[in-house]
């Protein structure tokens, strides 16, 4: 793809890219995030025992991460947005 | 399903996949994870791409969902890797295969039951950071075991050998003190 391509391609991102499109592949993300989210953190808490002494830290380093990474998503929508 | 020991049961050693075999997953989606926006980074520095107004953030939230979604893949392939481990007792040796996250094997081998052990490291990197597979023949119809990527496999089929043999010299004295009593 030649840089022409991929200039007319960011031009024409705001039109395709409204607002509501963004809030649909956030709330999608948010989704898919959290069954995932539910699914790991269940493993965790069921297999903390004492041979997977590291679940519990593991646990709570996804739970950090995971939601900086969401908030950060949803600064930017709410400033695009706005 | 939970892992029980029983009560005169001691866990003499854990063996678990190689550190090496979740970073280089870590690694790669790390790369998969950033290469959008190094992309777009060296277009628009080698000055044949101006980003117009607003696109900015767009593509800002695009490679922050996108990290998202390989953060939780990397989440779900470290779960996969710090479950699959073999418990070594000195009565058992399970074997706790998770696949993913929604399938989980778990098998158990009496000591007593263990026909051969095999260790396979194969190549540079492996030989060098002690990595390699290891597998359980066992007796009668029960499963092959078998840990692929393991950590410092050879140690493991030490501690399994040992309690093999301290399991037979059991078997042996336990025999010879029923001849004595018959005669």
């Amino acid at each position: 793809m030649d840089k022409t391509k991929i200039q007319a391609l960011l031009n024409g991102m705001p039109e395709i890219i409204s607002p509501a499109i963004m809030w649909i592949i956030f709330s999608i993300a948010f989704v898919v995030t959290l069954i995932f989210s539910i699914a790991i953190i269940y493993h965790f808490r069921e297999y903390a025992s004492a041979h997977h002494k590291r679940l519990v830290l593991a646990e709570k380093i996804f739970i950090v991460v995971t939601t900086v990474i969401l908030l950060c998503a949803l600064a930017l929508l709410i400033i695009f947005t706005i | 399903m939970i892992l029980t020991i029983e009560d005169d049961e001691v866990v003499v050693y854990e063996l678990r996949r190689h550190w090496f075999d979740i970073v280089s997953v870590a690694l790669f989606l790390f790369v998969i994870a950033t290469l959008p926006f190094f992309l777009v980074m060296s277009l628009i520095t080698s000055g044949g791409v101006i980003l117009p107004a607003g696109v900015k953030i767009i593509l800002l939230f695009l490679f922050t969902i996108w990290f998202l979604m390989m953060w939780i893949v990397f989440s779900i392939k470290w779960t996969d890797y710090y479950l699959d481990t073999w418990i070594i007792t000195n009565k058992r040796v399970i074997d706790i295969d998770q696949q993913g996250l929604f399938r989980r094997d778990v098998a158990a081998v009496r000591i007593e039951n263990i026909q051969d052990i095999k260790v396979r490291v194969f190549g540079v990197i492996p030989t060098l950071l002690k990595l390699g597979d290891i597998h359980l023949q066992t007796s009668g119809e029960a499963r092959e075991f078998e840990l692929e990527r393991a950590m410092n496999p050879e140690d493991a089929k030490h501690v399994i050998q040992k309690l093999m043999d301290e399991k037979a010299n059991e078997v042996k004295t336990v025999k010879m003190q029923k001849e004595e009593a018959v005669i």
